[in-house]
């Protein structure tokens, strides 16, 4: 009996040219292009280039609108590069979530208890210190287990972030105006003890350059120091770091205090530099969005502002479309979604070769 | 190389192929992407066609009480023939500033957020568009703050709670008479989200209006410490019933409570809107506030360059308080009498909602009471305001802050 | 060190090396001047410490020796990164340790910056000795040095090994091959079932003699 081969067959690719694998990444967000634009005429009767063009418009259309995406690009990104060394070590620390909410939980508590009673900088210095050590405790209670009972650190990272959650609903109780609201409102509104300093008139340039400074410093950590080649090496192979006496105990720790840290960082910009206030939703998710904002840049920091920025771009721009369009919320989504879908489906293409069975085989 | 090259031209010839493709008009009263955004709106014209208003909503479609504001937008923006623009999904936070600016940039002249915690926000934006009307509906700074163009606003919704109190004290008289109670088993449970006055007033009135017509009626009250939790109103209703309740209202944005009833066949009074389609066998009425009037209100201002009220509180008179049709297989005989003869009463001003003679606080009968009418982190009571023999609720401010925790009514639980 | 695949080898010289807790017994270093150090109980690092230049080239290339993902480069510094008070790594040397390497063993790679997975597992086998013997060792452990490996290269490798002898270094050499380790040793420990089941001459034993204890503990047929 002959056999045949069969009719389409995978194999994995030995290695791809740099230029090859962009063209194939380039492909599928224009063929993803294709198919939103396609879904959008079919749902909606509407020219497609004019939806992409309001894309553009909600995330740049005015100065405004540009420093706010400026905004939400640098907070996304700081916490993806705070979860950049985890994950290269491969620790999945997936409480970021928590980490940022603990970390604006001090900085609330710093700015209600003791603003007006410090001067402003000393309170400042306070804030700053308590909220990047509350992100780091955050973050070595789960790393700890790791270390010394192999705990699943997704699981106890992710369970954190509910704990964390509850810590802040309880405290906006018990700090909450007026009575019975559930809400804190602006702390210190009169006074504006306890916020951070306004560069110029540009609300958000402080986050930002603080974002794009703790970027390069952990490029640097990462891929120069000897931090971050022994991470680098217990993420790879743990059993090699063991082999040439890496601690991995210690570098597993001194990480995810470090991403802990940075985690701290964007909750005290979040509440002492953007918001003023701080909400069981003050994070809106990014501790998760970063995780995939960290993948797709394969967890090089300077990468990131570009998967950060692609990200909320889609973001701004789904929603522009829902508000000019009058369609729901959920339609943005569905298109960042699907744009999603096929950049990460490229990456197997990237990995793997269909082969067709050729006549005769 | 060049297979990548053909397929990357062939796509950029698809694009362009869709692109020609000439488009259908989009939605109705959509509003173009102003271009010349950077212009803050001019002083208001005295016509309609010049009045652009943007609207702020802390959920969306989803939840009720974020559609109630939606659907009392569309009705007045399209019934006055204005260009609107709504934001859904916007945070108490930042994001809500940046959305009041941007309504502004874009040419609003009116810029209305419906959620509580929005109010700081909108207040720093009308600080910053002083040419821009910023209407902010539950909020309480805006007769303190001093600022010409930031308004609260509210209704007397306790009247329509009282009045929906009729509805579920008519029924409780049905159950006593039919004899599946007794008069003293009339309890009555209430599904509240926190010990905030807007919810105190709430089911107070609510109480008052059904032992209005069943004195023995008793009322039990549980918190779920969140406006909008499926989860934590349906185990409060739950609770309740199992507890000896015999009827549930609520003061929640999710179906829980009202599903929760139908499951266990408890006759329910909703709110935010009829629940009637997912609950047929149990609910009864439903109140709302009808925000139509008000937008109409303050297009109008603005169209006619006049100033719109600090804090404007609508009522059964304006239309912005509103009862949904009674449901007649449910409702007890001669509800639908009993309200409308209630809600003349109180238009014409003989009954008070909150008439000191139907109230005692702790046994003593109420005569003075210092409201926390101004607010403020310490929560001072600054305001007498029990005069001519009843509770002034919603004249001082637009929101409520009646929360006297009067005889009665039992509260479960206070955590929040 | 012979003995059927699975005796004990791998555990023993990574009790050896510091990478397996130890229990009984202990692991003598002697130095030049009669002093003597004990190992046991000391992890890589602190055997480092003491002065002994321990080398080892594991059984497992890719999963221990070796970052697979890693270049040659950085495979390279994986001894000597912790070199220099600075917090930042150096590069140039272990850079040009990796091309000496590729020179002297004729290592075939595309360059310096290939990840070492894509390597054939010859080349694997002579970048890891390479680089544990760059470092001047004293002692050398080795497991397995040729296994899958050509013919070229296994003699590559067993010249290296004659090399480190001539110069004074204790090899540890574990091996399947009884021919070559009756060539290539002076002294053949053979283990059986984890237990030692002799320790003979290797210039003078027999390929039976060694087979024989392999198999069964004390290698003496049964009368």
């Amino acid at each position: 009996m002959h056999n045949k081969t069969p009719l389409i067959r995978l194999s994995k690719r030995k290695a791809l040219p740099t230029s090859k694998a962009w063209g194939i990444r380039l492909l599928a967000i224009l063929l993803s292009l294709v198919f939103c634009a396609v879904l959008t005429m079919l749902v909606t009767d509407l020219n497609p280039v004019k939806v992409f063009a309001t894309m553009f418009q909600g995330a740049f259309g005015t100065v405004r609108k540009t420093w706010t995406t400026g905004q939400e690009i640098a907070m996304l990104l700081l916490v993806s590069v705070a979860l950049a060394p985890a994950f290269m070590m491969h620790f999945w620390n997936l409480g970021g979530e928590g980490q940022i909410l603990i970390g604006g939980l001090a900085t609330a508590a710093c700015m209600i208890l003791l603003g007006g009673k410090i001067p402003n900088g000393i309170l400042i210095l306070v804030m700053t210190v308590s909220a990047m050590a509350a992100g780091a405790i955050w973050a070595f209670i789960p790393a700890f287990f790791k270390a010394k009972w192999n705990t699943n650190e997704t699981l106890f990272t992710l369970m954190m972030n509910y704990v964390a959650t509850q810590l802040v609903a309880y405290y906006v109780i018990i700090w909450e105006v007026p009575k019975g609201s559930g809400k804190i409102g602006i702390i210190n509104q009169s006074t504006e003890a306890g916020w951070l300093p306004q560069i110029g008139s540009y609300k958000y340039l402080l986050n930002i350059l603080i974002a794009l400074a703790v970027t390069v410093l952990m490029f640097i950590y990462m891929r120069y120091s000897k931090h971050g080649y022994e991470l680098t090496v217990v993420g790879e192979s743990e059993r090699t770091a063991r082999y040439v006496g890496i601690k991995v105990e210690k570098v597993i720790v001194r990480t995810l205090i470090l991403s802990g840290a940075v985690c701290g960082l964007t909750g005290l910009l979040l509440v002492g530099s953007t918001n003023h206030t701080i909400t069981t939703t003050i994070a809106d998710n990014r501790g998760f969005t970063a995780v995939m904002v960290a993948w797709l840049a394969k967890f090089n920091p300077i990468s990131m502002i570009l998967s950060s920025a692609l990200l909320i771009f889609l973001k701004r721009g789904a929603s522009e479309i829902s508000t000019m369009y009058h369609l729901n919320q959920s339609f943005g989504d569905i298109l960042t979604g699907i744009i999603l879908f096929f950049i990460i489906g490229s990456e197997f293409f990237i990995q793997y070769q269909i082969h067709f069975r050729k006549k005769g085989q | 190389m060049k297979k990548v090259l053909s397929i990357l031209l062939a796509s950029v010839l698809c694009i362009g192929t869709l692109a020609a493709c000439s488009t259908a008009a989009p939605a109705p009263a959509a509003a173009e992407p102003a271009q010349e955004a950077a212009e803050e709106a001019a002083a208001p014209a005295a016509d309609l066609s010049s009045v652009k208003i943007g609207f702020i909503c802390l959920h969306d479609e989803n939840s009720t009480y974020d559609l109630n504001f939606i659907n009392g937008a569309k009705e007045a923006c399209e019934e006055l023939g204005v260009e609107y623009m709504i934001r859904t999904n916007v945070p108490e936070g930042q994001e809500c500033y940046d959305a009041a600016c941007e309504m502004a940039d874009a040419g609003c002249n009116i810029v209305f957020a419906d959620s509580f915690g929005h109010e700081d926000f909108m207040i720093q934006a009308a600080k910053e568009f002083p040419e821009v009307q910023f209407c902010h509906a539950t909020g309480t700074k805006a007769h303190t703050e001093g600022i010409a163009n930031y308004h609260n606003a509210f209704a007397t919704i306790y009247e329509g709670r009282y009045l929906a109190g009729i509805a579920a004290g008519m029924k409780l008289n049905e159950m006593i008479e039919s004899g599946k109670i007794t008069a003293e088993e009339a309890k009555i449970g209430y599904v509240g989200a926190f010990t905030y006055a807007e919810v105190i007033s709430g089911y107070t009135s609510f109480f008052l209006g059904a032992r209005s017509v069943c004195p023995s009626a008793t009322m039990e009250v549980t918190f779920t410490g969140s406006w909008y939790d499926e989860i934590a109103e349906k185990e409060g209703a739950t609770n309740l019933i199992n507890d000896g309740c015999v009827l549930i209202s609520q003061h929640a944005d999710s179906m829980g409570a009202p599903t929760a009833c139908e499951t266990a066949g408890v006759p329910d009074v909703s709110y935010n809107g009829s629940t009637i389609a997912a609950c047929p066998n149990t609910f009864i009425v439903s109140s709302r506030i009808d925000w139509a009037p008000y937008y109409k209100y303050i297009i109008n201002c603005v169209a006619a360059g006049e100033a719109i009220d600090t804090d404007w509180c609508g009522d059964i008179s304006t239309g912005s308080v509103v009862l949904t049709d009674v449901n007649e297989a449910v409702a007890a005989e001669g509800t639908v009498a009993a309200i409308e003869e209630a809600k003349a009463a109180l238009e014409a001003g003989t009954v008070h909602v909150f008439d000191a003679a139907a109230i005692t606080v702790g046994g003593e009968p109420l005569t003075t009471y210092m409201a926390d009418v101004d607010t403020d982190p310490e929560y001072t009571p600054d305001t007498e305001v029990v005069a001519d023999g009843y509770f002034h609720e919603s004249e001082y401010r637009s929101a409520p802050y009646f929360d006297l925790q009067i005889d009665g009514i039992t509260l479960l639980d206070t955590a929040f | 060190m012979a003995g059927i695949s699975g005796s004990g080898q791998k555990e023993l010289l990574e009790a050896i090396a510091g990478l397996q807790p130890v229990e009984k017994g202990t692991v003598t270093y002697i130095e030049d001047s009669g002093e003597t150090d004990e190992l046991i109980g000391k992890d890589p690092l602190e055997i480092a410490k003491l002065g002994v230049a321990l080398s080892f080239v594991p059984e497992d290339r890719l999963g221990m020796g070796l970052v697979g993902n890693m270049d040659l480069t950085d495979n390279m510094m994986l001894r000597s990164f912790r070199e220099g008070n600075s917090v930042f790594t150096d590069r140039s040397a272990p850079h040009d340790l990796a091309g000496r390497v590729v020179n002297e063993l004729e290592v075939n790679t595309p360059g310096l910056s290939t990840p070492v997975r894509r390597l054939s597992g010859g080349n694997v086998q002579k970048v890891l000795v390479g680089r544990e013997i760059s470092s001047a060792p004293t002692v050398l452990l080795t497991a397995y040095a040729v296994r899958g490996l050509d013919i070229n290269s296994s003699y590559m490798i067993y010249d290296l090994i004659n090399q480190q002898k001539k110069n004074g270094v204790a090899v540890v050499y574990v091996g399947e091959d009884l021919d070559v380790l009756l060539e290539l040793c002076d002294r053949i420990l053979v283990l059986c079932g984890g237990r030692v089941s002799g320790i003979v001459d290797g210039r003078k034993i027999t390929k039976n003699e060694v087979g024989m204890m392999m198999t069964k503990l004390g290698g003496k047929q049964d009368a």
